[in-house]
Formats: structure tokens, C-alpha cells, sequence
């Protein structure tokens, strides 16, 4: 039994104990349990037993007892408290004491805590059963992937029999062999082990939402706009088209290859500040770079809508466009995930010198570190792209329409469409009140601080600076020339030569290098420097490459494809158009059909990066029929050719620059 | 034979290398420039990172910090993320372990000299780490002008600095009337961060309403 101070010593304060809300009792019950508690409070402050009794009821010889069952440990950790004095609640486990009688086989009595009781005859078995449950038991045989209770329950037999537990004992007298409490006992402990179990045994997706939910507050938190932003990648899921004017002056539809879609969403107010669409399979670091550059100095504008019934929601809009003052706004801290075109220098070195945020990656498959992100995606893709006929949904058993690739055929589900839907969509999404922001938009919320300017203003980069500073590679090249063969000084950039009139006189730079900033969006033309840092202005591209815009990704394309002799770019001829051409003409099975979808998505690609018209593709023109070779003529006597075909080597073509 | 690799070119290795290492660790990493110390700093998780806001980039007492090097770490018995060595002013070393264990040493011999092991707990990131994230945007300031000289700046906005000893941001933004706003911010951050000035985040983020006071100490 024990003295009351050896009860009560080292006890927590009655003070801090675990309370109860007795409000759902019924009379009785309350009023047994005020009691105790009474008695409790009582106890614990010294007054006498008999004095206790007599005010509350209480038998003088239960209240050490009670005392020590209010102090035990309960499951999440705490003491039981004041829970202990609820009336007829266990506090431990049942534990069975009465031995088991024989029952007849399909009769269901008599049995309780018979599991329990051979667990306790037999603890190692149970230590066994826990580590084969919760995925421990890794060093005692090859770990099963999710195991489940019908094996442990096979485990359970195995060990009884190995223990020399004969068919006359439970489990083996009854109907199930205690298939039923097995299952009972797995479940028990996985739920006793939540976070480890489902760190064992769960998929990617239940592990990251492990993290939250906790009721720990996160370390950090932004608690003002373009404080941090999320940046990251959605395959779209859909299959969409671009219109193609055939040869004979029909119009169709050619399937794309699935699209991207990059976003930046605000941590603070989930307004999405910038998007684009990537007309490529796969995203790279380019155009994560052109989505951090667009919303670092874009200005969003309406598109002009051409879906009819389609417009803008009133005030709707992204937030360069429609908050004064948000165009040209920096944000303090990026947060990406681990994907490969996150970790390129062109993202943690350029952009980050260019804009001066941190950069954060978050730990592979957690999505929860991005939510906004994930959530806007989420939310797209249930309002629009899960809606289309030619949904691929998330996955080939979840969501994906019937012969998806035709239907976007058949119903012309066109890109350039899709992204009107899209900008709508955004537009909408930003003007949408939320919970989370008290029932503001995420415009309103960004806008309650911009009309606070004695508590916020916006981080811009010094007025006057360029859009592309920051962005641009800087690399050397040599100068080359020839004064005896009266070749002009020039440098060469990814196979095209670059040069101006004042370096084209400087025969003096020849064999010198030059320092080279490049925008790797537009090759036109390269701004160069003397080693001395001294500018010699911009040097243009030669022939047509300094005319029609590009991008390095393209000028290396094309560049493949002359190499290896698919394509052959003169003087005179525009490299884009040649490409273009080239792409067209890549057809598909059917020879009536136009270019295959990568290659369609790659011309749309390069249309959008020359600015043309990028809604529809143009058949290439007709082949003119080859010329006929030149007749043999053949000496009919004798059998033998008398006209000579020219060899092999004078009918090559060369590549000419 | 390949040449010495470049400056960015290594940095993209660092990063990579960097990430992939930790495998699956839950926790993020942090690219940040450090304007005490001119230099990008990787952080490894959440804590790192308020950790060197809170304790080691805008505490005016730190001269300087680096990573602990390995015998420290096997004498502490903790991981080389966690830890940091920091010289204050006054040349005194200190070792802080971020949410680490309990040491069992308080004084720990660095190479260069014995230092104080501190340990920051869970609690005391907690409590600087809404002061500390408003910093990265004040950083975002003197990250824009990394590269660019800020003498001229510095050489108008220090004597106005000692003529008014304490107000406004907006007071010195007057004070500078040919420089841009970025500019001026980005000196001032740099002069905060060497202790020249205090910046008063407590309410708010850096703009003109925030206050500031001259220090003794001189910037650096």
C-alpha cells in the first residue's frame, strides 16, 4: 500500500494534471466522479482520510489506490490524471486470468484475452509478432513489403507449433485459429505506432503527410507577400493539338506530345504571379529561367479570348498585371524540389545573382513543403484539364478517358485554346476568396499590404536595370581571322560566326579573347568586351542566323542536324524556316498525315520563341518532282553503256554554311 | 588535359553533390549569400537557416563563422551540419550546435584557440525565427548589389547616419536623393549587418517605416 508521501512524492502538480469534461455523464456517473476527484484534490493536499471520506463519499482505505492509479502512465504519455477517476474505466490492459476451457469448434464464448494470455506465456513471441508487424523484423528474414495480418497470422502458428503447442490448445481448437485476434493485435500495434509504421510500411505520399498535421507550428513562417515563392512543374494531363493546314488546303488537327505547365505561387497569399507552358516533354533550366524572369519583370495582360463565353472574372487577373506597383517585384526566398533543372547553375548561380533571393530544395517526395504549388496544380487540373475528352487523368487505372489521344483529335482539343482556358483560369484562381486569407482574395490579400506602405513595400531591383541583367552567360571566345588570306576578325559561337565593323577592322584583336555576354534567349547577336573590360559593342550573327530570333537550345538542334547531314543551311536560307521545314516533313504512319507529335510540338515550340503565329502549322510546300537522270544510252550490239553515270561522289551534297 | 574547372561550374557540383548526398533526409536545403562573410553559404535544414539568420549573420557581435571541422565533430559527437564555429568581436571563439544533443564538454579546443560550446535549442529558433526570415529580404537587398560598389553610397549614407543617429529608413532615403532605393537599402543592410547600425524588424520587413540606430562600431 504505502504511505500518502510515498505516494504522492516526486508527483506532478494537481494542477497540471490531464482534466475531464464530465458534461456528457449521466447524473450518477458525474456525480461518482466529483467525487474522486474531490477526494483527489483533497488527498494530494494533505487533508486527512477520515476528513476526505466524510466530505466526498470516498472509502478511506480506496483512496491510496486511487492515488496511484491517477499517477500511472496512460498511452500518450501523460499520467492519467483526473481520467483515472472516471467510473468503470480500465486503465490497463485486460489481462485474462482464468484458464481456457475446452469450447466446441464454431462456438464464439468463453474466449476473451485468450491471445493475451498466450502472449504472456510466451513474450517472445509477441516481441516477434510486433517486429514482423511493424516492418522491423529486417535482420531476421527478408522484410515483406506490407505484411499482412492473414501472414502474420501464418508467422503466429508457426512460432505456437515450434513452441509445442498441440492441437488440443488455442488456437488450434477453434474455427479461424485466431485469424480474428491476430488481425485485432496487428492493427493495435500499428495504430500504437503510428509515425513508425507508416515511415515502414506506407507509400511516398503517406510519408510526406506524415510531416504535417503535427500540431507543432513550422519553423518558418512568411508572414508577408513575396517573402518566398514556390516554383515547379505539372505535366499536364491531357493530350491537346495544334491545327495543320495540309498541302491541299484543308485544315486538321495534329496531336501534341504532353505538355508542361511551371507556375510561381506566392507562400504568403497563393496568388500564382507567373505561369508558362513548355512545349516539350520534359522541363529544363531554361525554362524555369524564363518563368523566374517573367515574374520578376513581366507584366500580365489579358489574352484576347477567342473561346466564346469565355472571359476574365472582374478584378481577376495575375498580380504584375493588375496591383500597382507588383511589376518588377522580387521575392526573398525560392522554394523548389530536387528536380534536375532546379539544382542547374542557370537557376542557383544567374537568377539568384540576378534577383538576390535564397534558394531552398526541399527533401525528395515532399510534396508538403510547396502546398501552394501542389494545391494550384491540384486544383487546375480538377477544374480544367481532368475535364477535357482527352484526359489522360493521373495515372492509366485513375481518370483517363477512353482512347484519349483520339478524342483530342476528334474534338480539337487545340494548345492555343487551352491556354486561353488556362490564363482564365489563373485569373480566376487569384481572385477566388480564400479561408486561409480570412476570406480574401489572394489579390485582396497582397493588396492589403500594398495600401499599407508604413509596413511593406515591394523589393525591386535598382530602377534602370534591364530586364535581362543578371541573366546573361558570360564566356569568352577567340577572335580568328586571316590578314593574308584577308579573312575579316570575327569570333564563332556555337558554329556561327559573329562580328561588327568595328571589330571587323580591329586585325590588331586577332588571337585575342574576347569576353561574351549571351542571351541565351535570343542568339541574334552577342554583346562582347575586351579582356581589359573595355565594351566593343554588339556583334551580330552572320547571314540569316541574325535575323530570324532564337534560342541556343535551337541554334544546337539545328546545328545536330547539320552535322549529321539531315539538313543543309545556306547563305541565303533562314535556319529556322529550313528547321521548321525539316520538322514538317517528318511524317507520321499514315502517309497522308502530318508531322508526328514531336515534331509538331517542336514547331509550335519554335514559332512561340520567333513570335510567329503559333496556333496553327503549315504544310511545307510541295516537293518538286526530282529531275529524271539523264538517259543511258546503250550500245544495243554490243550490250554495253555508252553514257557513263556520274560516280557517287560528285551526285553528294556538302553542307554549305 | 581537362583545365582547373570554373568558379560556377564547381558550385553547380557543390549543389548537386550537396543534394544528392543527403539521400532521404526530410529536411530542406538552403543556397543563401552570407554578406558578413561575401560568400554562398549551404544550409542544411530549416534550423541551419534561422540559426545563421538569428545568431551568426545579423548578431553585429560575430566577426565571423565557418563550418566545424571534422575532429570537432567526432569530439562533440555531432553531425557537421549542426554545427558552426563563430569568432565574436572581442577574438573570443564559440562552438554552437543547432537543437543538438547535450554535450558533455562546455569548453572544447578548436585548433586556433578553446571555445565555448553553446547548444541553441528547438525553443530559441523558434523564438527569433519570425525576426530572422525578415532578414532574407533585407539580405535580398545587399544580394542585388553583390557585385556592384556601394562606396559611393556608403560614403554619403554614413555621415548621414551620424548626423541623425537614430530615425527612419524613409529619413535617409531623403538624405540620398541621387540614389536609387534599391542601392540605399543595400548599404544599409551591409552596414547593419557589420554593426555599424541596427535595423528594426521587429513589426515589420524592411521598407521606409523601419527604424534604425546608429552604433558605435564602426563598419568594417
Amino acid at each position: 500500500m504505502g504511505t500518502r508521501q510515498e505516494v504522492i512524492k516526486d508527483s506532478l502538480p494537481i494542477e497540471l494534471w490531464p482534466s475531464v469534461l464530465d458534461a456528457e455523464f449521466d447524473d450518477e456517473r458525474r456525480e461518482q466522479f466529483r467525487a474522486q476527484s474531490e477526494a483527489m484534490r483533497l488527498y494530494f493536499s494533505f487533508v486527512p482520510v477520515g476528513e476526505i471520506e466524510q466530505r466526498t463519499g470516498v472509502s478511506q482505505t480506496s483512496l491510496p489506490r486511487l492515488a496511484r492509479r491517477c499517477l500511472r502512465l496512460a498511452d500518450d504519455g501523460r499520467i492519467q490524471g483526473f481520467r483515472a477517476c472516471i467510473p468503470y474505466l480500465r486503465t490497463g490492459q485486460y489481462s485474462r486470468t482464468a484458464e481456457l476451457s475446452h469450447v466446441p469448434p464454431g462456438e464464439r464464448t468463453g474466449m476473451a484475452g485468450a491471445l493475451g494470455l498466450i502472449l504472456k506465456r510466451f513474450p517472445d513471441i509477441e516481441q516477434l509478432l510486433g517486429k514482423y508487424a511493424k516492418n522491423e523484423a529486417k535482420r531476421l528474414a527478408v522484410p515483406e513489403h506490407k505484411l499482412r495480418p492473414c501472414d502474420l497470422h501464418r508467422i503466429f502458428l508457426r512460432c505456437l507449433a515450434d513452441k509445442g503447442i498441440g492441437p488440443t490448445e488455442w488456437p488450434f481448437t477453434t474455427k479461424y485459429r485466431g485469424l480474428r485476434s491476430i488481425q485485432q493485435f496487428m492493427k493495435e500495434t500499428l495504430d500504437r505506432n503510428f509515425s513508425r509504421t507508416t515511415m515502414a510500411r506506407e507509400d511516398s505520399a503517406a510519408r510526406a503527410h506524415l510531416s504535417v498535421g503535427t500540431g507543432i507550428s513550422s519553423l518558418l513562417s512568411f508572414d508577408e507577400p513575396y517573402d518566398a515563392v514556390e516554383i515547379d512543374a505539372y505535366k499536364i494531363e491531357a493530350h491537346m493539338t495544334v491545327a495543320f493546314h495540309t498541302p491541299e488546303g484543308l485544315e486538321t488537327d495534329l496531336r501534341l506530345d504532353r505538355l508542361n505547365l511551371i507556375a510561381v505561387v506566392d507562400r504568403f497569399s497563393s496568388a500564382v504571379l507567373a505561369y508558362t507552358v513548355v512545349y516539350r516533354p520534359e522541363v529544363n533550366a531554361d525554362d524555369i529561367l524564363k518563368v523566374i524572369r517573367d515574374a520578376a519583370n513581366g507584366t500580365w495582360a489579358p489574352m484576347d479570348l477567342t473561346i466564346p463565353d469565355l472571359r476574365y472574372p472582374k478584378g481577376g487577373g495575375l498580380p504584375s498585371g493588375v496591383i500597382e506597383g507588383a511589376q518588377g517585384a522580387l521575392w526573398s526566398a525560392t522554394l523548389f524540389d530536387g528536380a534536375l533543372a532546379h539544382l542547374s547553375s542557370a537557376v542557383h548561380a544567374r537568377a539568384r545573382a540576378a534577383l538576390g533571393f535564397a534558394v531552398n530544395w526541399g527533401p525528395v517526395a515532399h510534396f508538403e513543403r510547396r502546398p501552394n504549388v501542389e494545391r494550384t496544380f491540384n486544383q487546375i487540373a480538377r477544374t480544367l484539364f481532368k475535364r477535357l475528352p482527352s484526359t489522360t487523368g493521373a495515372s492509366p487505372q485513375s481518370g483517363r478517358a477512353d482512347e484519349a489521344e483520339r478524342k483530342a483529335v476528334e474534338h480539337r482539343v487545340r494548345a492555343a485554346e487551352v491556354e486561353q482556358l488556362l490564363d482564365v483560369a489563373f485569373a480566376q484562381h487569384n481572385a477566388t476568396p480564400s479561408e486561409g486569407l480570412s476570406h480574401l482574395t489572394p489579390l485582396e490579400a497582397i493588396r492589403y499590404f500594398v495600401d499599407c506602405p508604413e509596413r511593406f513595400e515591394f523589393r525591386k531591383r535598382p530602377a534602370g536595370t534591364p530586364a535581362e541583367a543578371g541573366f546573361k552567360q558570360y564566356e569568352s571566345a577567340v577572335v580568328r581571322g586571316d590578314r593574308k588570306a584577308g579573312r575579316r576578325p570575327y569570333i564563332q559561337v556555337d558554329r556561327v560566326h559573329y562580328t561588327n565593323p568595328v571589330l571587323a577592322t580591329s586585325g590588331h584583336l586577332i588571337g585575342t579573347r574576347l569576353l561574351l555576354e549571351v542571351d541565351e534567349d535570343d542568339m541574334r547577336q552577342v554583346r562582347a568586351y575586351l579582356a581589359n573590360g573595355a565594351e566593343l559593342g554588339f556583334l551580330k550573327a552572320h547571314g540569316k542566323w541574325g535575323v530570324t530570333k532564337h534560342s541556343r537550345r535551337t541554334r544546337k538542334a539545328i546545328n545536330s542536324l547539320i552535322t549529321k547531314r539531315l539538313i543543309t543551311v545556306t547563305n541565303f536560307d533562314d535556319p529556322m524556316q529550313v528547321y521548321m521545314r525539316h520538322l514538317a516533313t517528318q511524317k507520321g504512319k499514315r502517309s497522308s498525315a502530318g508531322p508526328r507529335p514531336k515534331q509538331a510540338t517542336e514547331i509550335v515550340r519554335i514559332k512561340k520563341e520567333v513570335g510567329a503565329d503559333a496556333q496553327s502549322i503549315q504544310a511545307p510546300p510541295p516537293v518538286p518532282a526530282p529531275v529524271s537522270p539523264p538517259r543511258r544510252v546503250v550500245d544495243e550490239m554490243r550490250g554495253r553503256l555508252l553514257s557513263e553515270a556520274p560516280s557517287e561522289f560528285f551526285t553528294k551534297v556538302k553542307n554549305r554554311r | 588535359m581537362p583545365g582547373t574547372p570554373t568558379l560556377p561550374s564547381r558550385q553547380r557540383a557543390r549543389v548537386l553533390d550537396t543534394y544528392r548526398s543527403r539521400g532521404h533526409r526530410n529536411s530542406n536545403l538552403w543556397l543563401v549569400y552570407s554578406v558578413k562573410q561575401n560568400q554562398d553559404i549551404l544550409l542544411h535544414s530549416d534550423r541551419s537557416l534561422v540559426h545563421w539568420l538569428a545568431f551568426l549573420e545579423t548578431d553585429p557581435s560575430v566577426r565571423g563563422f565557418r563550418p566545424i571541422t571534422d575532429e570537432l565533430v567526432a569530439k562533440l559527437g555531432v553531425g557537421p551540419a549542426g554545427a558552426t564555429i563563430l569568432e565574436r568581436q572581442d577574438r573570443q571563439l564559440e562552438v554552437h550546435l543547432v537543437a543538438g544533443g547535450r554535450p558533455e564538454v562546455t569548453t572544447v579546443e578548436t585548433g586556433v584557440g578553446p571555445a565555448k560550446v553553446r547548444v541553441i535549442t528547438a525553443d530559441e529558433l523558434q523564438a527569433h525565427s519570425r525576426i530572422a526570415l525578415r532578414w532574407l529580404k533585407a539580405i535580398g537587398y545587399a544580394g542585388l548589389s553583390r557585385f556592384s560598389d556601394l562606396t559611393p553610397v556608403l560614403n554619403q549614407l554614413i555621415p548621414s547616419l551620424e548626423r541623425r543617429w537614430s530615425g527612419k529608413v524613409a529619413d535617409l532615403l531623403e538624405d540620398l536623393p541621387g540614389f536609387d532605393l534599391a542601392t540605399v537599402y543595400a548599404a544599409l543592410v551591409k552596414a547593419a549587418i557589420h554593426g555599424s547600425v541596427e535595423l528594426d524588424l521587429t513589426s515589420h520587413g524592411l521598407c521606409g517605416a523601419s527604424s534604425w540606430k546608429r552604433k558605435l562600431t564602426q563598419a568594417r
